[in-house]
């Protein structure tokens, strides 16, 4: 797996942080006093970075330039209802980055005959491996239209899937495979996620995910100004992420490598 | 091919909905549809009332399940405002032999059956509150399949409400007959709102959006018949649903509404009502 894939995206979110910033002071004032803290974060972050750069047409920079267009629509993202986080989660998940995951957890995981899609957004990810590897599929989403499209997806790709609507407080205990990577799950806060899963899951079990991280503490990435909108305001460190990881899943072996803006890693339990 | 004799040639199933015991002989016919059959199972059907209760077999003449359908009526009732699907159109159909309608708030009954039903035939059942949809399949296999379907469809009438085109109608059970067999999605209702809709939905593209879709729009549709084409929906944007699909085969219709629904949930269409003047 290649760091330069993720260095696409990287500077993807940078060059359109100037375009941010300039949206985001164009909000109407009933915008900016219902999420003041947020947009300070927002701006603040977008204020220490460097933004900007050549813009390309790819799918990374069309991605970026989609959710920079209205800001007020990340903002009114929710669980239930996670807007132009579809389109978003969808395109990147056909990125050099997304097929590079999907490409290595395949290899590591045919023995599995099952693949829980954590909060998937479109899910077209999970549906993949489950294809690659001939598992079945069991999609969980409180937002019910990233539901539909994980079923539209597995009905594509000709995989049984099982489709449950349900919180992330409520999720059924998870075996085999659990993926999580896409963007939906920088909502729910990662280390939410992972702690439940760490209650809720069965041995023999095998997380794959892909997070976003920060290099050090004083280090942004540039996709915290976007995390920001969406109401995440504290992004791990690829050092914190990992001792999460060492700490919740004491008897695992982790595997873990930090790719400019995300880690990727994978546990095991036998 | 030689059959092998099931282990017992008769079969007492208890009903687990009113505990009617019925004794089935297993017939040659029977043991050779569960040897033929993909899973090694025969179903066979038998009519309790307001219910029916499949049982399957498998090849040693074994009950393996015993699962309860819901039913119609086995003899039609006399009803107002029915109107009548011509038999020509019926004859298209590979999968369905009759179907009957009822909308509750239009009180209306839409019907079409390629011949007589004798009062022994059973018909499948699917509802929303008082609207049903009862189907006359060719075959009897999977019902649990084409149930979720017809629950669907009555869904979609119940929700789309009382003036639909007969054309929208007919083009929603033509699409029903090219898919019964299939695991209904769980927005099979959302397929046939579409259809039963389709001359007063509009479709407007969304720049942004498209924008991005078109960026990754070929790995997307590879999953998709070769027939159906993202050219196909843009040519018709701003036309309706209905002029889309016109002229389609009822597979293709029904790839072009996973499509737009798929469109839909990514916002790259919208389908807009339009009011009835326009339409």
């Amino acid at each position: 797996m290649s760091s330069r894939a993720s260095e696409k995206v990287e500077k993807a979110a940078r060059a359109y942080l100037p375009v941010l910033r300039r949206k985001i002071l164009d909000l109407p004032s009933v915008y900016k006093r219902r999420y003041a803290d947020r947009l300070k974060r927002a701006l603040y972050l977008i204020d220490i970075m460097k933004g900007g750069g050549e813009k390309e047409e790819t799918i990374e920079f069309k991605a970026f330039q989609y959710i920079t267009q209205r800001p007020e629509r990340l903002l009114e993202v929710t669980t239930s209802d996670i807007g132009p986080l579809r389109l978003f989660s969808d395109a990147l998940m056909h990125t050099e980055i997304a097929e590079q995951v999907m490409d290595t957890i395949v290899s590591a995981s045919e023995d599995m005959s099952r693949v829980d899609s954590l909060f998937s957004g479109s899910g077209y990810e999970s549906v993949r491996i489950a294809k690659e590897i001939g598992a079945k599929l069991r999609g969980m989403s409180e937002d019910v239209v990233s539901l539909e499209m994980l079923v539209e997806n597995a009905y594509r790709f000709r995989v049984r899937v099982e489709a449950l609507q349900l919180s992330v407080e409520n999720i059924p205990e998870v075996d085999n495979l659990i993926v999580f990577l896409s963007p939906y799950i920088w909502i729910l806060k990662p280390e939410k996620v992972l702690t439940i899963i760490a209650k809720r899951a069965k041995t023999p079990f095998r997380i794959s995910g892909l997070l976003p991280v920060r290099s050090g503490i004083t280090e942004p990435s540039p996709l915290e100004p976007y995390l920001a909108l969406i109401g995440v305001l504290k992004t791990l460190t690829s050092d914190r992420l990992k001792r999460l990881l060492v700490d919740l899943f004491p008897d695992a072996t982790i595997d873990f490598k930090t790719l400019n803006l995300f880690a990727f890693f994978t546990v095991e339990v036998t | 091919m030689a059959l092998a004799m099931p282990a017992q040639t008769k079969i007492t199933v208890k009903c687990p909905k009113c505990g009617r015991v019925d004794e089935i002989t297993l017939t040659s016919k029977i043991m050779s549809r569960a040897s033929e059959s993909a899973l090694g199972l025969a179903t066979i059907m038998e009519l309790h009332v307001d219910h029916a209760i499949m049982v399957y077999v498998d090849k040693r003449g074994y009950v393996k399940t015993v699962r309860v359908y819901p039913l119609s009526h086995t003899i039609i009732e006399e009803k107002k405002n029915v109107i009548h699907i011509p038999i020509s159109y019926l004859e298209k159909l590979e999968r369905i032999d009759g179907f009957r309608v009822y909308i509750a708030q239009a009180d209306i009954t839409i019907e079409g059956f390629k011949e007589e039903v004798p009062s022994t035939k059973i018909l499948l059942r699917g509802y929303e509150g008082e609207t049903y949809v009862d189907l006359l399949p060719k075959e009897y296999e999977k019902p649990e399949l084409k149930v979720s379907w017809l629950k669907a469809l009555s869904k979609a009438f119940a929700s789309v409400g009382k003036r639909i085109p007969i054309a929208c109608v007919w083009r929603s059970i033509a699409t029903l007959d090219a898919v019964l067999d299939r695991e209904a999605p769980l927005y099979a209702n959302s397929v046939f709102e579409v259809l039963l809709l389709s001359r007063s939905l509009r479709i407007e593209v969304n720049e942004e959006e498209f924008n991005l879709f078109k960026s990754y729009a070929d790995s997307y549709l590879s999953g998709y018949p070769p027939q159906v084409t993202l050219g196909e929906v843009l040519k018709h944007r701003r036309n309706t649903v209905s002029e889309l699909l016109e002229g389609k085969d009822p597979y293709t219709v029904y790839e072009y509404i996973e499509l737009l629904l798929g469109l839909r949930r990514r916002g790259v269409v919208s389908l807009v009502k339009q009011s009835e003047r326009e339409s």
